[in-house]
């Protein structure tokens, strides 16, 4: 207890800046055998194993949204270079280019070029209010600040920090979550660039005062337990002991991060024992909190951790070193049988999956889109298979979500918000099945009801968890209602266009052979844009569903915890419907779902990859990987979701359609074949 | 209304407590002891001497159970510190409170030969000398100080009592030094 | 044809009509969003009781969905609605729909036969909620290491208990109890009086309050304080406005107990979460008088031996909480194990390990646990139902899907059935 008292005390002044003697070349640390080196170390975060390269991402995912910094003054491709601070000269390369850092390129510069890494923007500020607050020059309205820039405003940060924590989230102001968000990312990387600091000066330089029977240089794989000696016999405060202050600092930087759950630990426990990873800083808090010696094993752990940094400037030594201690931890973990998808993590890391898929379904789907001779009649009974589909799998995820629920926790039903989301779902495809058998509904109401059933999904797939109440909360995101709104009005805006176009019986019904633009290109050039849409659609959805299994596999988790795995997820399985829905009809409209909803999941997916940026263990996910009930539940209600969304699309499509086609009855052949190509699939209809 | 229904009581439930006072039963009665600082601080009892007050910002190191001043200026300063175990041994204690007041350390002899003064129900080391005071974290030191202390090992901790201040300012206070130490006692807890 | 005879025909063309299914249903879905809305200022019980649990709706408020919606704050804005139904009515109509239409007069052909299973199965499933909302019990019982109890108490139903005090420790004690719905409308100036031929006196209940705390009357002033106490009403909205669970709400009434000889008055406040009863004195005997929880008698005793929190490694985040427990019997000794996701079901009764608190440190302080008890006649009816359901719906689609790519419906839509039926066999065999 009474070292957190200390803990809090060092970190409420401010860090003193480490004496870097030896500065190895930032040209090593991107040296590719270097960073592949690092890259590959297995760590054990926030419950499993994971490389060092996910944990230095979401690092700089959390910091700067993105998973690479240029070392520019604006942090971004197309700044002026900034200057070494060693060299005095500018950082660039061969070509005298500026550079770009990797995510494990950042933290190892971080690591050993603090001094570098504290002037590269790195933290990105949404309001530039909340700099001003704390006293600070604002740059623009969203901009990214450098440590060295933050740091002047340290002491009133930490203050604000813990009056505006205490605030309720839902009530803090932008600029105060801003402010709270700040302190937490500039402590922690606070931490990151002084990671070393328990190698570099583990006690400062006050060395006449060091307690005896230390060694100098001090090296904590050999001192630690005399120094947690001298801190336990110490009949006063520790902090009277006057190397104490810089002991404990550089034990927090070991650590490096406040947050328990994301502390560093990268030693492997022999097999069998705890299943707690060690770590640097944890090591020396241990040693010092409870009261027994640190074990010569895990001493010898710590050894080769100082082994690597003291290798450096020597390139070669600092290679081979940092090789040892990768092997080391890597057969450890193999000893213990943890850490086998490590590589399979770094090639799914590297592989970027999400990311091509996104731009093969955008080609596939413009591809797609040149190809299509949809018919009123024919998108009616898509759209009707999917309602159809969409009940099912809700129907099933929802009542699997009810058996779940009362073989967990003894309720089948508890009317909790999100449970009422999906039965909302089910109802609506129930009473647009039931209106359509007792004659009520005909194309045209089939299709305004199922955009009325878009705008309840999009309500349960992101309302509910705004309502703030329920089991489900998974946290809020911020301004979402916003969006939500934003997608009722434009669903609004379709029927209210699309609706008396449609009932005044204007628009075209039936096929239209190609004509306009298209009907230049000629038939073959159609038949073989179709080809290759099939092609780089299949390719994408497998790049897709690749990902996802390979997620899963590494997570050893079904992929659907987070908003941004649910994404990914759902687009996949559209994708997937939409391709066996084309080769079941062949008529092109399988292929334009697959390429709207693959590119514009893949894309929702990433920008909220970026709002979320944590790859933290939630609640959810600890119950889901031990419950069958939860894990059939939730892949069927999100692809339930899924199928009921395509419903949607086809329906609005068929309204833009309409709208389109009325439209070119208007103006004539001649205009149509001015327009350009079209940039949405649904638009080409019209020519169609 | 008619009452009709009625039920057995398990014969494993909690045994029926009657006459309870209202103030008890709303959980009134408890609240205005309840102390702000738990910790450490709600182990001892101590009364405060006349004309000392407690110090209005808390200690850097959150190691003083209480942290007392007096005299015009509240230029005197006493706390009780508690540590767990035997804290070092009574002599590296002493030694550093006499390096604080600029003293060369006690020799074993010295130390077994310093006065007791009864604490707790037994006896405590009591220390008393001059000095130049170096506090921790201070630049400079204060000249003509004078230091009393009380040292008390028990088993589970060490109990700390310091006094320091201007060498006049503590002689005047040193009998209220003796009352506080007096007044320390266990806080048993209530059940 | 005869009159009454073309009524009733009327009548029941109406009942199993496709138009009553889709109203119902459409109305459902209005009842679900609208119930969904106000658990945000309303909690989830009491918006369960006003829109799923009712036969009609008493109010909208029209307010407090747009504040969940983040729309706008019209500030106080119900709408009366009497005649609203609500989720009991209408599962009920649908039943009736269901079971006229959708399996007694459709017409009985390949083509329904999928549609017909299903009905039957969702008719069951409706058929499981109603069993489980008049029969369950469910609530709580909170155990510490080496302690043992068989009752346990209802989560959200309240009531009154009067006991006499025994003067030998070891008698038979009973309770005689009156239930919240017969005291929950007996706001200030309202009161009830109830009697007990076996009881000396006559109790009155009055000023009854949903939230509120007793607090000392420091003055002296007011008209309302009994034994220098007054009971404040609370908000039932946290700081941030949303509604506090049922569970964290205290409900507070005064009660005075009448002499049935003397006429004399005794007066005292009666709180949830009051420490211990109110006394009452009548001769030379006592009488102890409580607002609490319903307690439901378990036909064992529970004894917890031992309970166990894992983490996930390297974090403060819960992997599993066990309990190691004793059921006793009729002086039988059984032990069992109940985990997270692991209850141990027993004579019609499920126990769930539901919370676990590990004293004050991690070793510290005794250790203890939540149990979740339910005792429900219908508790797997809903996993039958929903096999039922899924092969049904399966059935229906696919044979739908084999007509329309032209193959040979049977064959398509059982093999289909046949391997997912597989592929579910061997994941519950893996996974379970």
């Amino acid at each position: 207890m009474k070292f957190i008292h200390i803990i809090l005390f060092i970190l409420a002044t401010a860090w003193s800046a480490a004496a870097t003697t030896e500065l190895p070349p930032l040209d090593l640390l991107r040296d590719p055998e270097v960073v592949k080196n690092f890259s590959a170390i297995p760590v054990q975060e926030a419950g499993r194993i994971k490389p060092l390269e996910n944990v230095a991402s979401y690092r700089l995912l959390r910091f700067r949204a993105r998973r690479s910094v240029w070392l520019t003054v604006s942090g971004e491709m197309d700044g002026q270079p900034l200057e070494d601070p060693a060299t005095k000269k500018p950082m660039v390369n061969a070509k005298g280019k500026p550079v770009k850092l990797g995510a494990m390129e950042w933290l190892l510069v971080s690591w050993f070029r603090p001094d570098i890494a504290k002037i590269v923007p790195l933290f990105k500020v949404d309001n530039s209010s909340a700099i001003s607050e704390l006293g600070l020059k604002a740059k623009a309205k969203r901009d990214q600040y450098s440590f060295a820039e933050i740091e002047p405003a340290r002491d009133v940060l930490m203050e604000k920090m813990g009056q505006y924590r205490e605030i309720p989230a839902k009530k803090q102001t932008p600029e105060q979550r801003m402010i709270v968000q700040l302190s937490a990312n500039f402590l922690d990387d606070e931490m990151i660039t002084g990671h070393f600091d328990f190698i570099r000066a583990p006690l400062g330089t006050k060395t006449e005062s060091f307690p005896p029977g230390v060694e100098q240089p001090v090296r904590l794989s050999k001192s630690l337990n005399v120094l947690a000696h001298a801190v336990r016999d110490n009949g006063g405060p520790p902090m009277q002991l006057p190397w104490f202050r810089d002991f404990a600092r550089g034990a927090l930087g070991a650590m490096m991060s406040g947050n328990p759950d994301q502390q560093l630990r990268i030693f492997p426990p022999a097999p069998g024992g705890t299943e707690v990873w060690n770590g640097p800083g944890t090591m020396i808090f241990n040693a010092i909190n409870a009261g027994k010696d640190a074990e010569a094993g895990d001493l010898s752990w710590l050894a080769a951790y100082e082994d690597v940094y003291l290798a450096l400037p020597d390139a070669a030594k600092f290679k081979a070193a940092a090789h040892a201690l990768l092997t080391r931890i890597q057969d450890a973990a193999k000893a213990r049988g943890e850490g086998r998808y490590i590589a399979l993590e770094l090639n799914y890391i590297h592989a970027d999956y999400f990311f091509y898929a996104q731009w093969l379904f955008l080609a596939g789907l413009v591809l797609a889109a040149l190809g299509v001779i949809p018919t009123s009649e024919l998108m009616t009974r898509i759209a009707y298979g999917f309602i159809c589909a969409g009940l099912f799998l809700a129907l099933l995820g929802t009542v699997l979500g009810g058996i779940w629920a009362n073989y967990s926790w003894g309720r089948f039903w508890g009317w909790d918000p999100k449970e009422n989301g999906a039965l909302m779902i089910v109802l609506m495809c129930l009473a647009i099945l039931h209106a359509r058998l007792g004659g009520y509904l005909r194309e045209t109401g089939l299709h305004v009801s199922n955009v009325i059933l878009g705008c309840i999904v999009v309500f349960s797939w992101f309302g509910v968890n705004q309502l703030g109440v329920g089991l489900h909360a998974y946290g809020f995101t911020d301004g979402t209602w916003p969006k939500i709104y934003g997608y009722w009005i434009s669903q609004g805006l379709v029927l209210l266009i699309g609706l008396p176009v449609v009932l005044s019986g204007k628009g075209a019904t039936q096929a239209v052979p190609l004509a306009g633009l298209w009907g230049l290109l000629g038939r073959k050039l159609v038949g073989l844009s179709k080809i290759l849409a099939w092609l780089l659609l299949a390719s994408a959805t497998v790049l897709a569903v690749t990902g996802v299994v390979i997620r899963c596999i590494i997570m050893q988790r079904p992929p659907i915890t987070t908003l941004y795995e649910t994404i990914i997820f759902i687009g996949a399985a559209a994708s997937l419907f939409g391709l066996i829905a084309e080769a079941l009809t062949r008529r092109g409209m399988g292929l334009l779902i697959a390429g709207v909803a693959g590119t514009a999941c893949m894309f929702l997916a990433i920008q909220f990859e970026a709002s979320e940026a944590s790859d933290t263990l939630h609640q959810l996910q600890a119950v889901l990987m031990t419950n069958f009930w939860l894990s059939t539940h939730v892949p069927l209600i999100n692809l339930g979701y899924a199928a009921c969304m395509v419903a949607a699309l086809i329906s609005q499509a068929y309204f833009v359609f309409r709208v389109i086609s009325f439209l070119r009855s208007l103006f004539g052949r001649r205009e149509a074949q001015k327009t350009d190509v079209p940039e949405v699939g649904a638009e080409t209809f019209a020519k169609s | 209304m008619e009452i009709t229904e009625k039920r057995e009581i398990s014969a494993y439930a909690p045994a029926p407590h009657a006459d309870i006072a209202s103030a008890t039963r709303f959980f009134d009665d408890a609240k205005e002891e309840q102390a702000q600082r738990p910790d450490f601080r709600s182990l001892l009892a101590w009364t405060v001497p006349e004309g000392w007050s407690e110090n209005s910002t808390p200690d850097p190191t959150g190691m003083r159970l209480i942290d007392l001043r007096f005299g015009p200026a509240k230029e005197g300063e006493c706390y009780i510190s508690l540590m767990p175990g035997a804290a070092g041994g009574l002599a590296a204690n002493v030694n550093r409170w006499r390096t604080q007041m600029g003293q060369a350390a006690y020799t074993a002899d010295e130390i077994a030969k310093l006065p007791k003064k009864p604490f707790f129900n037994r006896e405590a080391t009591y220390v008393a000398f001059d000095g130049d005071f170096k506090g921790f974290g201070a630049a400079s030191a204060k000249k003509g100080y004078r230091l009393l202390g009380i040292i008390h090992s028990a088993e589970q901790a060490t109990i700390f009592v310091k006094l320091t201040g201007p060498k006049a300012l503590v002689e005047a206070n040193s009998a209220a030094f003796d009352q506080f130490c007096q007044s320390i006692k266990p806080n048993l807890p209530k059940e | 044809m005869t009159s009454p005879s073309r009524f009733a025909a009327k009548l029941i063309a109406f009942l199993s009509s496709y138009g009553l299914a889709t109203v119902v249903l459409l109305l459902l879905l209005l009842i679900t969003f609208l119930g969904t809305l106000e658990q945000a200022e309303y909690g989830l019980v009491a918006s369960q009781q006003r829109y799923f649990e009712s036969f009609f709706v008493d109010r909208i408020d029209v307010g407090a969905c747009l504040r969940a919606l983040a729309i706008a704050d019209l500030g106080k804005f119900t709408v009366p609605m009497y005649i609203f139904p609500g989720g009991y009515l209408l599962m009920a109509v649908l039943f009736v729909n269901m079971l006229i239409g959708g399996i007694i007069r459709i017409r009985k052909s390949p083509r329904t036969i999928g549609v017909i299973i299903s009905h039957f199965a969702i008719l069951f499933m409706l058929a499981a909620g109603a069993v489980s909302y008049h029969l369950a019990k469910e609530g709580n019982m909170n155990l510490r290491e080496g302690q043992t109890s068989d009752e346990f108490l209802s989560f959200h139903e309240r009531v009154i208990e009067i006991e006499k005090l025994q003067k030998d420790p070891k008698a038979k004690r009973v309770a005689w109890v009156i239930d919240e719905s017969q005291y929950r409308d007996l706001a200030t100036g309202k009161g009830r009086t109830f009697t007990q031929g076996e009881l000396p006196f006559d109790l009155m209940i009055t000023g009854w309050r949903k939230h509120a705390q007793p607090k000392r009357d420091r003055e002296g002033t007011r008209s309302d304080a009994v034994d220098g106490y007054f009971i404040q009403e609370l908000s039932q909205l946290d700081e941030a406005g949303a509604a506090l669970a049922d569970e964290q709400l205290a409900s507070a009434c005064i009660a005075i107990a009448k002499d049935k000889k003397s006429g004399e008055e005794q007066k005292g406040i009666l709180w949830e979460f009051a420490a211990a009863p109110w006394t009452v004195t009548i001769g030379g005997d006592k009488y102890l008088i409580s607002l609490v929880h319903r307690s439901y008698k378990l036909p064992f005793a529970i004894k917890l031996d031992k309970t166990e929190e894992e983490k996930h490694p390297g974090t403060r985040m819960a992997r599993r909480f066990t309990s190691w427990v004793t059921k006793l019997e009729n002086g039988r000794e059984e032990k069992r194990v109940i985990a997270m996701n692991e209850p141990v079901r027993s004579e019609g009764f499920a126990v769930f390990q539901s919370t676990f608190s590990a004293g004050d440190g991690d070793t510290a302080g005794p250790r203890s646990s939540g149990f979740m008890i339910v005792e429900n006649p219908s508790d797997h009816w809903p996993l039958i139902s929903c096999i039922i359901v899924a092969e049904g719906l399966l059935l229906h689609f696919l044979m739908m899907l084999a007509r329309y790519m032209k193959v040979g419906q049977w064959r398509f839509a059982l093999s289909i059935i046949g391997l997912i039926n597989a592929a579910f066999a061997l994941a519950v065999w893996k996974m379970l």
